[in-house]
This record gives structure tokens, C-alpha cells and sequence, in this order.
């Protein structure tokens, strides 16, 4: 860092010379547009301070230079201001000798400042989290996340923050698409929800899925990637930072090298069985140009389990060795099979037969969460997402539809018994006709659970939920129905744990932080600021109901 | 007294009392004798009156009525009074005066009495002669001897009165010969009354048989309002006939000589009207007020006045009320809110229009009127207006307005007569509030079946809390089954309740009725079956048990099917409704735009008031989209995931901004406002569109199979159309070719020689001015002028047949342009009261006419007919596209029907059959052209059915499952705008309208022509 930081000076020293001694046609210099080339190059490796001390020396030089305002244009753009990033990109884009990547960078400045206009902010030591008025609920965890993920990070990696983390909590993933270099199709083909680039957090709401979706471990999944981006100067391959990311993501809550997730298990499973894995070269530029949510999902269980691997050889500083080898320039693949103190066809022998030592199983019907994006309507009203939501057609063209139908009926005029009547039919009519399905595979479990809850029989739904908790990790009522049950039961530490992984599943459910709410209350050491939080939402948003 | 002797006194005493006995007795005489007389002369007197007058009544018939008979009958009255009064009073007073000639008539009566009364009489005198005196003592004497005598007569006994009673007898039979002869006699009768009647000039005039004057001239002077101007009449009969109210002098000769002259009003001729008589001519005046007769009545100088016995007429002839039409786009319009009508109206009176009114009553309030235009005395006007129904600030529900259109006539003699059109109606009623009350209705229904629902699937649970043996337990569920039962029926008859209240009131939807009619059916028959089974378990124990719980199970099948088939349609119902007002806003919204365009370009200060009332309506009407969306949300009566509701509360605010905005007139800041009001209701409406699409597709997906079936056909159908169009194109083309090839060498100068009389025609028309732009004379004048234009440009095409069809138009609507110029000069005749000066408009239409006229034979005479363009190949071509034409029609007839049956109960398709049918006709056009070998319209007609199948199409993706069409466009009257008709057809039309129609029936004729072609 030291060497850069001394060459971008040394550069930007040479500009004065020739600036003094006028601009050249057009109003550049060969060298402040190399100075520009550097700043740039600082940026895209996010060493933002040395490229804020190179950029204002720029600044004094040729400040009218299009070059100039690109990169302070830039700038502004990685570092938040994207008013003030537009108007730069804009005099730019619009000089007559205009770079040529001035355009595309305006408007990719647009539509970031597009998408969050009327966004709020909250700030933490480490994170600056910005979010739509409807979203206020994601900011606290956002923030808290953040902060618990970067002290993971600094004891894992030795990860420090150059900046404040930026999180941008989008709308729906049209936004995502826009803020990004994605396409809206590449969104929604590879159910891309989330993205680390241009040294913020871009991550969507998880309002925009029908049954929200992990979002505070997709948020720190991007945290991973900016850590390490950081850390090897971007020099990681898309596979070593998936790896990385994916095998660290649930670093804020847990210690690391847990079990992978079921539908990574059920894809890893019938990859190794037939033999199709993909390759660390078609992860190549980004896993969300991946053909399919399915193959993103498969490239991601490989990657994690490849440093999983590399964690097992050599722990935390094998993972660091790694990281550090890179950043030094040496090849990928070399430096974690260096740093697990091997050569790459060892390591990759290993790898598999790591793989394989895990008895990966699959499972019928599983679902792969990330492909259930809501429709614009349903985001746009601001609803909170509902299990109907994310029912398949294949289950709503089915006989057991009608009994949920009738069960919801039941349920909604206060005939929970009947209600519960309605459901277990529907249940022995799943499994005597919709197999395969898999929203019929949990609807009825999660709805039986909540009908046995209002019953007075925690017993019965933690019952009916059975698999479903395990099988569905990703779905938030199975959590929230099992907190509630625990609650019930007059276990308050356990139930504090569900109801948070179903928040961090779905915050936007009142019930889930009644439920906490008089979880913490019942928890002697649970801090007071977080009792309070949840009382707050569970009457918030249950307000909005 | 002075000379006599006191010694004499007693003896004078007594002397004197026997004279005056005496002469008493004479006097008593006297009396009765002339009392007798005059009885007598009175009787007979009478009678001869009698007689008398019965003959003058004879000889007063015989003469007729004159004014002397009165006189002549107190004449003779008066002689014959007099003539009594002397024989019977006057003569026998004079004959019996004094007491010597009472006493020889006395004596003549009693000669015994004779000889001493009258010495008496005469002893009781003076003696002229003293010394020839008597002894007064004789004398006294003598006196008293008479006196004596006359003791015992009495003056009544010495003159009775039966002479008396004769002559009464004759009076009273000469009385009664009179009156019997005026009662029973009827020409004596009349003779009496003619004896004492004064008669008129019409009565005593002689009649004659033969014309009194000669050489009538007659003239008319018509009352102001009417317009007219006065009118001479020569050599007329005498009869007058004029509007009431109208001033007729009249002048004549009269043939006899005559010193006085009058008019004899009426059958006896009670009124006169004076004539003036000057050197040999009459002249009189009157007004005609009524109908009636009058005579001519001459008086000579000398001899009796003379009348005509033939009458002449009077005839006040009653101005007309107006006639007056009104058109609407329909008797009975039904609105969700008010949106401005189009009216037509036409109205005609005999002399001239005052004001035409729209007249309007909102629900029971009092009626109110709105001048359309002044008819400023012209015979007749029409036109078309929009009409902004107003939305009355009544209690919710239906507004009722009646309309029609009522013309004055300017009828200054008896009053402005006023015609009314028949009434229209315009119904304001909200739908949603209708669809609240239904929707309602279900909902209480469904909350009934969720609740049976709910009891039997709860029933086991139930029973096992219970407790007990076994079979106390099979027992309390077949109690709990008959309870359960008898509460469905109980909603079952409640359920026939509400049918039979819809039979009568007709307040379901169509597919809400045939839902619960099945319902209800279904119901009924799984109720029966378990009833049955009820019973044998209560009978047979646990033999009957299976069954009963077979039925019960059926039971809760039914019941479960019928919660969800009434879910759906409550919810479908809630989103259509939410969908369609959603629809009024975005349409409402389009309006605003366009009205607050149409403000900025006119800053029209009405124009800002209807903006400012349209935005407080869509105000109102977000509220209520607001309010049915909190309660679809609140009622869980639609699923949670087709409840993606739009923010109410920012668009409610926005639309509060926009209201702030207008008040303050910050235009610009308006239009930003309006356009972000505009951006969220479409957002808004897709939203809401999207709810009920998703939940129409996964709710109905049979009725959307159904649509999606007649779409197909539909595209099916238009496919075929559209290929066979390009075969008819094709062939058009090669006609044309030809067409042109036989042409040639002559088209060039005849598209030269035509462009200029285009162009003079152009010329023509843009000399005309035409005044309103909608008055009807500008309407046709544009139309002309677009007819001009399009000729020109189909000649620059080459294409005759289109530009001579235009160059036809042209000249019908010139035609039509010259008769509203007639009718404009004849109402400023009725203003003015004279001969206007001649309008150089007319000329000028004349002139553009004569030149379209031209125009179109140039053209007709230069291009051949369809079959001569053809080969006979190409004709044969021709019927084969025109058989495929009726294949497809055929097809697309059958499918109409399909349509009518499947799609006839579904929301929003109602009008696909009808939509169908519309093409399918123009495809008969298009074959009927094709047999007449003419190419180019059946590829019109065909390509135009197409369009029609696409455009229904597109509409039922639009509509599929979803709310009907509602905005704030202005209703118009059907196809008074659009030209939806053939052009063949449309030729025919104005063909026909060129025909005459006869004078009286050329407005309506006219009407009825533009109504159609419209």
C-alpha cells in the first residue's frame, strides 16, 4: 500500500510541470490523463485515500479537464455522492472530447442516485446503511450485522474498512439491475439479489421476495467480497471470492465451517453423483452470469466447499496465508494450494474427496429460494410478503389448493379447528398427489403449525413444522412458528434464536418481533435496547397491518 | 143667509136637509152609471185589442220585420185605450153632469120618479125670476115628499151592472183568442213578437241573392312576429283567411247605390264593422280575430237597406305550436358519474323559432332550463350540443335527470306557443354503490355457509371432548349431524328467499343468479339425501349410521365447494370493482390533462371552473377507491396475494396538491402536479388491473379458456380475413391498373382540367363565410371543403372512382349548404318584415355545387365500369374471393352466435357477439361488392371487417375477466360521429338524398339522410 501510495504521488507529480505549461489541444495533458488512468486504477482497487490525495492534486491541475471530472465523477460515485458524481459525469459526458467510458458511468451514477432518492440513512461506526422509507425495519439489523460481520472479519481475515461499509437496500431487484452492470434478465435468470461492487453493498430488499430470503447473510456474503476485494487489491478470481464470501457469510452469528445450506446440498449431491460440476473457469466473470439460479447455486457449494477444504487443512491462517498470496500476485489456484501446503492437483483431489466425506444428500422437492422474486405489483404495494406468494402453479392447479383455500378461509373467520381440519386434509392430499412440488412440501406443515399454535398446541406445530425447519433453512414462518411454539413452551433462549433467523429471513412480520419481543422480556440478559426495538416493530408494523 | 128670517129658520132647516137628500141620491146615480159605462167601454176595448193585434200579427208576418211595427202596435193600442176612455168615461160624465140631466136619466130609469125628481131638482134652484118664487113651505114640502118617494130606491138597484159583466165577457174572449193564437198559432205567434221587436240592420234589411259589390281587393297585413309581409289579394271573393291576429282592410265597389255601407258580422250578423263610403268606393278594416262570416250591408237613400244573403268566410288561422325532436344516445342513459352528453335536437315552426331550451329536472327538484340557441324566427333549426349533466348533491344513490328539448314560437297575438321533445333520461348512478349492496348480500351468504362449514368440520373434535362410551358418542353426532342440518336449511330457505327476491327485483348480476341458483339446487339435494339418512339412523341405530355419514360427508363437500365458488366471486367481484374505478381515475385524469391543455392555450374561465369541479370529483373519487380498498383489506375478502394495494394516502395528498394548485392558478407547477397525480394513478390502475388478472387467471381459469378460445377463433377469423383482403388488394390493384392503362394518354389532362376546377372550387368554398363553426351551414361547408381537399388528393393518386365519390359528397353537402342558407334568409325575412337583400353566400354555394356537380360527371364520364376493367379471369377470380367472403362470413356469423351463448353472462364481453355481427356484415358488403366485379370497395370492406376482429380481439385481452368500460369521455349519440357505414352504402345514401322530397317533408327527409350518413 505504501509502494502505491508513493508511486500515485510520484505520478501526479509529473503533471504539474506540464500543466504550468498549458493544456494541450482539447484541454488535457498526455500526463494528467495518465494521472486520471492511476486515479482510476486507485479506485478500482478501492484505495480511496490515496486516490482522494492523487484526485485533488488532479483537481488543481486540470480541473476542467473531462478526464477530471471523470474521475472525481468517479469518485463521488464510489464513495456515495452520486448528486455530486452526476454532475461531474455529466460535464464529462457532455465535453467534447468526452472519454469514451464517461457516458456509461453517468448513467450508471443516474440510476444510482434514481434509486435511492427518497432513501434514509443510518450510520454505525462501520456502516453507513441506506433504505427506503417502507424498509426502515432492515436498517438496525443492517447496521448491526455490518458491525458483528467487520469484527468477524477483522478476527478471521485482519480485515479493516478504509471507509464506512455503504449498504444500499433496493427495492426490488429492477433497481438492483439498474445500480449494476447486470441486466434485469441476468437478474432474474440467476436470481442475483444481492452484489458487492463499486465499494458498496448493493443488496435488495427482502420485501421483493415472496417469502424474503437470507438477507443478512447475503449482506454479509458482500462484505466478505469487500473484504476481500480490499485485501488482494481485487485480485481474487470469482471462485476464490465466492468461496471466501459464501464460507464466511454466516460469520456474524456463527462460528465458521457450519454444515452447507439444504438446496447447495441437494445440488452438490446430484453434481457429484452425475459428475457435472462447474467449472472455476465458467465462474468467470461472475457467478451471476451463470445460465441458471440452479448453476449459481451449484458453483457456490463447490467454492465454499473448496475453502471449507482449505479452513480444514489450515484453519483461519490458511485463509489469510491464502488472501495474502494472492494480493501479491500469485496465481489463485496456487496460493490456496500453497497455503494449504499442497500443489493445485493435490488440493483439488482433496477438495473432492472432501466433498464426498460429507455424504451429501439430496432432497425431493426442495426449493431453491432465490428464484422466487415478487411481481412488481405485489413489491410495489408494499405488501409483506405472504406464503401464498410464493405458491407454485403446479400446487394452485391441485386438489389440496382448495383445502389451504378453505383453511385460510377457516382461519381467517377465527375456526382454527376447522381451519386445522381443512389443512390436514390438504397435507394427505399432497402426499398422495403433488409430489415433487416444492411449495407443497412446506405450505401445509407451516400452516398446520400456526393453526396448532392458535389451538394451544405448541407441541402439534413444532410437530408439523418436523423437517420442514431443516429442509427449508430459508423460509422465515417455519422459524417464527417454531420461536413462537418455544415461547409457548416456556423456552425463551430458544426461541430468541428462531425468531432471529426468521428476521433474518423476513423482518417485515409484526409477529416476529411480538414474538421476540416477549422472548427478550423473558430473557434476564437480553439488553434492554433490543426488548425495545422489538416492541417498536411488533407495534409498527403491526400497525400497518 | 143674510136674507133670511129668523122665525123661518127651522122650516129653511128642514127644507134643506130633503134637498140634500135629493140630491144624494143623484150623485149616488151618477157614480153607478158612469162606473157601468166604463166597465163596459174597459171590456170591450179588450176585446178589440185582441183582435186587433192578432190581425196585425197576421199582417206582421205576412210583411216580415220592420221597425215600424212596434209603432203601428202602440198606435193601435193607443187609439183603442182612448177611443174607450171617451165612450166609456168621458161622454156618460159629460151626459150625466149636474142634477137636472142625472134626474131625467133617473126618471128615464124610474118614470114613477120622472116628473117630481126633476121639479124637485128644478124647485131646488135659485128662481131666476123672484117674483116667479114659490112658497118655500111647498117647496120644503114638495121636496120632502120627493125625498119621501126616493126612500126606497137605491142608485145600485136602480142601475145594475150586468151590462158590464157582457162586456168583460167579450174582453176575455178576445184575451184568449189571442193568447191560444201566440201559443198554439206559431205564425201568430211570431207575427206578436215581430209586432214588438225592434229589429238590427242585418233583420231589417232586405235580402238580396245577388253580390253586393264588385272588384274585392284584399289586403292582408300580417301580424309583426310572424315576419310576413303584407300580401294583396285582387279580385278576391271576400273571403278572408290569415294568421289570427292579422289586419285585413278591404276594398270594393258596391253595385248598388248607396248612401251607408257596413259589414254584418256573424250568422245575424250581430257585429258590424263601419265601411267608408267615398266616390263609389267601399272600404272597411278588421282583424282577424276568429273564424266567422260576414255580409255586405248597403243602405240607399231612400227605401230599405239591403245585405247579401251569401255570406263571405272569415278564417283566423291558428299559428302551429312548434315541432320539436330531441336525440340522445339513449331514452335511458345509465352513467357511473356524469359525463357530458351529446344531444341532438331539430325544431320547426310555421312562423319562425324563438328560443330553443334544454329543460332539465334533477330527481324531483324543479326544473331548470338551458337556452341552446335563439331561433331568431327561422322555420327551423338544429344541431348538437354536449351537455354536462350536473351531478346532484342529493342523498347517495341514483340521480335521476330528465331531459328534453322545449322550442318557443314567437306567437305575439296569443302567446308564445311552447313544444316539447319527448324526455330522455340520463341515470347517474355509481355502479360500485350497487356492486357494494350485491356484493354485500353474498357476503352475509358466504359468512352463513363458512359458519355450517365450520360446525361440521369442527363436529369431531367436539365429540371427542365429549367424552363418554361409544356409543353416547355416535350418538351426540348424529344429534350434532341433525343440528348441523337444520341449520343449513334454515340457511337454505334463506337462500331461496334471496332468489325470489331477485326474480322480482332483478338485483343480482347474471352469473351471481346462475351461482346461487346452483347453490341452492345442489344444496337442496345433498339436504334431501342426508335427511333421509337422518332419519334411518335415528331409527335403525348403527345400521344407519354409514349412510348418514356418507351423506354427511357429501354434505360438507357441497358446502366446502360452495364457500369456495362464493369466495371467488366475491373476490373477483371486489377487484372488478376496485379495477374499474381505478379505470374512472385514469380516465378521469386524461381528462384533466386535456382540459387543463385546452385552459392554458384559452385561460377559458369556464373551462377553469369544469377543470376545478373535475378535480374535486377525481378527489372525491380517489377517496372512495381509498375507503373500498381499506375495507377489501379490513374484510380479508380477497386473498392476501391479490391484495397489492397502491399507496392511497400519497395519491389522496397528490391529489389535495393538485386542488391547492388550481385555486392558486400556478399553471405551471399544475401541470407537474397533474402529471405526477397521472404517473401514480397508472401505476395505481396497473396495480389494481394485475390483482384482477392473476386472480381471474388462477380463480376462472374456465371462463378464461373460454375467452382465450373465442380469441383464437376470433384470430382465426381475422387471419382468413386479412389473406383474403390481400387477394382482393391484389386484384384491385391489377383493376386499377387497368384502369389506368385505359386511361392513359387521357388521365394526365384530364387530372390537369380537374385540378383546376378543384382548384376554383376551393375558391369557391373559401369565400363562404359560414358563421358558427357548429352551425349547420359551417358543418356542410367543411364538409365540402374536406371533400375538396381529399379530391384532390385522390386525383394525384389516380384514384377516380374514390374522387368522384368525394366530388358526390361535395356536392350533397353543398346541396344541403344552399338549403340552410334558404332557411337563414328566410328567418332574417321574418326579422326584418321585408325582402332581405340576396345573400352572395348563396351565390357563392351555388357556383361551388355547379362545380362539384362537374367534377364528378367529368369522372364519371371518363371511367369505365367495373366489369370492362376486368378479364374474365379476374372476374372469375372475383366470384371465387367473393365465395371465400361468404365462407368467412358464414364462419364468422356462427361464431357471433357461439360468442352470444358462452360470453353473453361474462363480465365485460357482452358485447362480442354484437361486435361480430359488425364485421360480419361488412364481409356481405365485401362479397356483394366482389359479385359486381368491383375489386376496391370489397378490399375496403374487407380489410375494415379485419380491423373489427382485431380490435375485438384486443378488447377481450384488455377486458378479459376485467371491469366494463367507464370514463369521462362525453357520451355521444350512436354513429352521429363516427362514419362506420360503407362507402357504397353511404353513396346510396347520398344518391338518394339528392332526390326531392316534397316541400312539406324536405327537413325530415334531410334529417333522416344525415342522421344516417353521419
Amino acid at each position: 500500500m505504501k509502494r502505491l501510495g508513493l508511486f500515485c504521488l510520484l505520478a501526479l507529480a509529473t503533471v504539474r510541470p506540464s500543466s504550468a505549461a498549458g493544456p494541450a489541444p482539447g484541454g488535457v495533458t498526455p500526463d494528467a490523463r495518465a494521472a486520471a488512468r492511476e486515479i482510476e486504477m486507485l479506485l478500482d482497487t478501492w484505495r480511496f485515500k490515496e486516490a482522494a490525495t492523487a484526485l485533488a492534486v488532479l483537481k488543481q491541475a486540470a480541473p476542467e479537464a473531462p478526464e477530471t471530472k471523470l474521475v472525481d465523477g468517479y469518485h463521488r460515485f464510489l464513495t456515495g455522492d452520486y448528486e455530486g458524481a452526476v454532475r461531474s459525469l455529466d460535464a464529462a459526458a457532455a465535453a467534447p472530447n468526452a472519454p469514451p467510458d464517461a457516458r456509461g458511468m453517468d448513467d450508471l451514477a443516474k440510476a444510482a442516485r434514481d434509486a435511492v432518492h427518497d432513501f434514509g440513512e443510518e450510520r454505525s461506526p462501520h456502516a453507513i446503511v441506506r433504505y427506503a422509507p417502507e424498509d426502515a425495519v432492515l436498517a438496525p439489523y443492517a447496521r448491526d450485522t455490518v458491525e458483528a460481520a467487520a469484527a468477524a472479519l477483522r478476527d478471521d481475515l485482519g480485515f479493516q474498512p478504509p471507509l464506512p461499509i455503504r449498504v444500499e437496500l433496493y427495492r426490488s431487484p429492477a433497481d438492483l439491475a439498474a445500480v449494476s452492470s447486470l441486466s434485469v434478465a441476468e437478474v432474474s435468470r440467476t436470481g442475483t439479489i444481492a452484489l458487492c461492487k463499486w465499494a458498496r453493498l448493493m443488496v435488495t430488499t427482502p420485501r421483493a421476495l415472496a417469502y424474503g430470503y437470507p438477507w443478512l447473510d447475503s449482506m454479509n456474503h458482500e462484505l466478505v467480497h469487500y473484504a476481500v476485494s480490499t485485501l488482494t487489491g481485487d485480485r481474487a478470481p470469482v471462485w476464490l471470492q465466492e468461496g471466501l464470501a459464501k464460507f464466511l457469510e454466516r460469520r456474524w452469528r456463527e462460528p465458521a465451517g457450519g454444515r452447507i445450506a439444504p438446496p447447495m446440498e441437494h445440488l452438490l449431491a446430484k453434481a457429484l453423483r452425475s459428475g457435472h460440476l462447474i467449472s472455476f473457469e465458467a465462474m468467470h466473470p461472475s457467478m451471476a452470469k451463470l445460465p441458471s439460479a440452479e448453476d449459481a447455486t451449484l458453483a457456490f457449494a463447490e467454492v465454499e466447499n473448496a475453502v471449507a477444504y482449505l479452513h480444514a487443512k489450515g484453519g483461519m491462517a490458511a485463509l489469510r496465508d491464502a488472501i495474502a498470496r494472492v494480493a501479491s500476485g500469485e496465481d489463485a489456484r496456487q496460493a490456496v494450494a500453497a497455503a494449504a501446503g499442497q500443489t493445485w492437483p493435490q488440493f483439488e483431489r482433496g477438495w473432492r474427496a472432501f466433498m464426498i466425506a460429507q455424504r451429501y444428500k439430496t432432497f425431493p422437492a426442495i426449493d431453491i429460494a432465490t428464484t422466487h422474486i415478487r411481481k412488481a405489483n405485489a413489491i410495489a404495494s408494499g405488501r409483506k410478503p405472504a406464503e401464498e406468494d410464493a405458491l407454485t402453479s403446479t400446487l394452485k392447479g391441485s386438489a389440496p389448493f382448495r383445502y389451504l383455500r378453505l383453511g385460510n378461509i377457516m382461519l381467517a373467520h377465527e375456526r382454527p379447528r376447522a381451519a386445522a381440519a381443512e389443512y390436514e386434509k390438504g397435507a394427505k392430499a399432497v402426499a398422495g398427489g403433488v409430489r415433487g412440488d416444492p411449495s407443497a412440501g412446506w405450505i401445509f406443515p407451516v400452516k398446520l403449525g400456526r393453526t396448532y399454535l392458535a389451538l394451544g398446541e405448541p407441541d402439534r406445530a413444532l410437530k408439523a413444522l418436523g423437517a420442514v425447519q431443516t429442509i427449508y433453512p430459508d423460509l422465515p414462518w417455519p422459524h417464527l412458528i417454531a420461536g413462537q411454539a418455544h415461547l409457548a413452551l416456556g423456552d425463551a433462549a430458544g426461541a430468541v434464536d428462531l425468531l432471529r433467523a426468521s428476521i433474518a429471513e423476513n423482518p417485515f412480520d409484526p409477529r416476529v418481533h411480538c414474538a421476540l419481543a416477549q422472548a427478550y422480556s423473558r430473557v434476564p440478559s437480553a439488553p434492554a435496547g433490543l426488548l425495545a426495538r422489538e416492541q417498536r416493530f411488533c407495534k409498527e408494523l403491526g400497525a400497518g397491518d | 143667509m143674510q136674507r133670511l128670517e129668523p122665525f123661518l129658520l127651522d122650516t129653511i132647516g128642514a127644507g134643506m136637509r130633503e134637498r140634500e137628500q135629493i140630491h144624494s141620491f143623484l150623485a149616488g146615480v151618477r157614480r153607478r152609471l158612469l162606473l157601468r159605462s166604463g166597465l163596459e167601454a174597459a171590456g170591450y176595448g179588450v176585446a178589440a185589442l185582441g183582435v186587433g193585434l192578432l190581425a196585425l200579427a197576421l199582417a206582421a208576418t205576412a210583411v216580415g220585420p220592420a221597425s215600424f211595427w212596434p209603432a203601428v202596435t202602440g198606435s193601435f193600442t193607443a187609439v183603442l185605450a182612448l177611443a174607450a176612455l171617451a165612450v166609456g168615461v168621458l161622454i156618460p160624465a159629460r151626459a150625466l153632469r149636474g142634477d137636472r140631466a142625472a134626474a131625467r136619466r133617473t126618471g128615464a130609469l124610474a118614470p114613477v120618479l120622472a116628473s117630481d125628481l126633476l121639479s124637485a131638482v128644478e124647485l131646488a134652484e135659485e128662481p131666476a125670476d123672484p117674483r116667479a118664487a114659490t112658497s118655500p113651505m111647498l117647496v120644503q114640502a114638495f121636496h120632502r115628499q120627493v125625498a119621501l118617494a126616493l126612500g126606497p130606491v137605491t142608485p145600485h138597484g136602480l142601475v145594475p151592472l150586468r151590462p158590464a159583466t157582457r162586456a168583460f165577457a167579450a174582453a176575455g174572449a178576445g184575451a184568449t183568442i189571442l193568447l191560444v193564437a201566440a201559443w198554439a198559432w206559431p205564425l201568430a205567434a211570431r207575427g206578436l213578437r215581430t209586432l214588438v221587436h225592434h229589429p238590427s240592420r242585418f233583420e231589417g234589411a232586405a235580402v238580396s241573392t245577388a253580390p253586393l259589390v264588385g272588384d274585392v281587393r284584399v289586403v292582408y297585413t300580417y301580424p309583426p312576429y310572424t315576419g310576413l309581409p303584407p300580401r294583396t289579394v285582387d279580385g278576391s271573393t271576400g273571403d278572408l283567411a290569415a294568421v289570427k291576429g292579422t289586419r285585413v282592410h278591404i276594398e270594393t265597389h258596391p253595385l248598388r247605390q248607396a248612401r251607408q255601407a257596413a259589414l254584418l258580422l256573424g250568422e245575424t250578423g250581430g257585429r258590424e264593422i263601419a265601411a267608408a263610403l267615398d266616390r263609389g268606393r267601399l272600404t272597411a278594416d278588421l282583424v282577424l280575430e276568429e273564424d266567422g262570416i260576414y255580409r255586405f250591408w248597403l243602405a240607399p237613400s231612400f227605401g230599405r237597406a239591403i245585405r247579401e244573403e251569401r255570406s263571405h268566410r272569415l278564417t283566423a288561422e291558428a299559428d302551429a305550436p312548434p315541432r320539436v325532436d330531441i336525440q340522445g344516445p339513449a331514452d335511458r342513459l345509465e352513467l357511473a358519474t356524469p359525463r357530458p352528453i351529446e344531444i341532438g335536437y331539430s325544431a320547426s315552426d310555421d312562423f319562425g323559432l324563438g328560443a330553443v331550451d334544454l329543460v332539465y329536472r334533477i330527481g324531483d327538484r324543479p326544473e331548470q332550463r338551458l337556452t341552446l340557441r335563439d331561433g331568431a324566427g327561422a322555420p327551423s333549426v338544429q344541431g348538437r350540443t354536449l351537455w354536462d349533466p350536473p351531478a346532484a348533491a342529493g342523498p347517495p344513490g341514483a340521480d335521476r335527470i330528465a331531459y328534453r328539448i322545449e322550442a318557443r314560437d314567437r306567437d305575439a297575438i296569443s302567446g308564445p306557443k311552447v313544444a316539447s321533445s319527448r324526455t330522455l333520461y340520463v341515470i347517474i348512478q355509481n355502479p360500485h354503490d350497487g356492486s357494494d349492496d350485491r356484493i354485500e348480500r353474498q357476503h352475509d351468504l358466504l359468512e352463513r355457509l363458512i359458519s355450517d362449514l365450520g360446525d361440521r368440520l369442527e363436529m369431531d373434535a367436539k365429540i371427542e371432548t365429549g367424552g363418554g362410551t361409544p356409543a353416547e358418542a355416535a350418538q351426540r353426532r348424529v344429534a350434532a349431524i341433525g343440528a348441523a342440518h337444520a341449520a343449513e336449511e334454515a340457511h337454505l330457505a334463506l337462500l331461496g328467499r334471496l332468489l325470489d327476491e331477485d326474480r322480482r327485483e332483478s338485483n343480482l348480476g347474471k352469473t351471481l343468479r346462475a351461482a346461487l341458483a346452483g347453490i341452492a339446487d345442489r344444496l337442496e339435494h345433498a339436504l334431501r339425501d342426508e335427511a333421509a339418512a337422518l332419519v334411518a339412523a335415528r331409527r335403525k341405530g348403527t345400521a344407519g349410521r354409514a349412510k348418514l355419514e356418507a351423506a354427511a360427508a357429501r354434505q360438507v363437500a357441497e358446502l366446502e365447494a360452495d364457500v369456495l365458488r362464493l369466495d371467488d366471486l366475491i373476490g373477483r367481484e371486489r377487484l372488478e370493482d376496485l379495477a374499474s374505478l381505478g379505470k374512472e381515475l385514469t380516465d378521469a385524469h386524461a381528462r384533466l390533462q386535456d382540459l387543463l391543455s385546452r385552459y392554458q392555450k384559452t385561460h377559458d374561465e369556464g373551462l377553469r371552473r369544469q377543470l376545478a369541479r373535475e378535480a374535486r370529483e377525481l378527489r372525491a373519487r380517489i377517496a372512495e377507491l381509498a375507503q373500498k380498498i381499506a375495507a377489501v383489506q379490513a374484510r380479508n375478502e380477497v386473498p392476501e396475494e391479490w391484495r397489492n394495494m397502491p399507496d392511497m394516502k400519497r395519491i389522496q395528498d397528490q391529489a389535495r396538491k393538485l386542488d391547492d394548485l388550481l385555486e392558486r392558478g400556478n399553471e405551471a407547477d399544475l401541470q407537474k402536479a397533474l402529471s405526477e397525480l397521472g404517473d401514480q394513478l397508472s401505476s395505481m390502475r396497473r396495480m389494481l388491473d394485475q390483482n384482477l388478472d392473476g386472480f381471474g387467471a388462477e380463480r376462472f381459469p374456465q371462463e378464461n379458456r373460454v375467452v382465450a378460445d373465442l380469441m383464437k377463433k376470433i384470430g382465426d377469423l381475422e387471419g382468413d380475413e386479412r389473406s383474403l383482403q390481400k387477394e382482393t388488394q391484389a386484384l384491385s390493384e391489377k383493376q386499377e391498373a387497368e384502369l389506368q392503362r385505359r386511361m392513359k394518354g387521357k388521365l394526365d389532362e384530364l387530372i390537369r382540367r380537374e385540378g383546376e376546377k378543384i382548384d376554383r372550387l376551393k375558391q369557391r368554398l373559401a369565400g363562404v363565410p359560414s358563421g358558427s363553426p357548429e352551425s349547420a351551414l359551417a358543418e356542410e361547408v367543411d364538409r365540402a371543403r374536406e371533400s375538396t381537399t381529399q379530391m384532390r388528393r385522390l386525383l394525384a393518386e389516380r384514384d377516380l372512382a374514390e374522387a368522384k365519390s368525394e366530388a358526390e359528397r361535395a356536392e350533397s353537402s353543398l346541396e344541403r349548404a344552399g338549403e340552410h342558407l334558404d332557411e337563414l334568409a328566410a328567418a332574417r325575412r321574418a326579422r326584418r318584415g321585408s325582402e332581405p337583400e340576396r345573400d352572395k353566400r348563396a351565390e357563392s354555394v351555388g357556383e361551388a355545387r355547379a362545380l362539384a356537380q362537374e367534377i364528378a360527371d367529368d369522372l364519371a364520364k371518363m371511367m369505365p365500369k367495373g366489369a370492362e376493367t376486368m378479364t374474365p379471369e379476374q372476374r372469375e377470380a372475383a366470384r371465387g374471393q367473393a365465395e371465400k367472403q361468404s365462407a368467412i362470413g358464414k364462419r364468422t356469423d356462427e361464431l357471433a352466435e357461439e360468442a352470444a351463448r358462452r360470453l353473453g353472462n361474462m363480465p365485460g364481453m357482452e358485447k362480442a357477439a354484437s361486435d361480430l355481427k359488425g364485421a360480419s356484415t361488412r364481409m356481405h358488403e365485401a362479397g356483394e361488392s366482389l359479385k359486381r366485379d368491383e375489386s376496391k370497395p370489397a378490399a375496403t370492406a374487407e380489410r375494415d371487417a379485419a380491423d373489427r376482429l382485431a380490435k375485438l380481439r384486443d378488447g377481450m385481452q384488455e377486458r378479459s375477466m376485467g371491469g366494463s368500460e367507464r370514463h369521462r369521455d362525453p357520451v355521444r349519440i350512436p354513429g352521429a360521429d363516427e362514419s362506420r357505414a360503407p362507402r357504397a352504402w353511404r353513396q346510396e345514401l347520398l344518391d338518394a338524398m339528392k332526390e326531392k322530397a316534397p316541400e312539406r317533408y324536405r327537413d325530415e327527409v334531410r334529417r333522416y339522410y344525415e342522421e344516417l350518413v353521419k
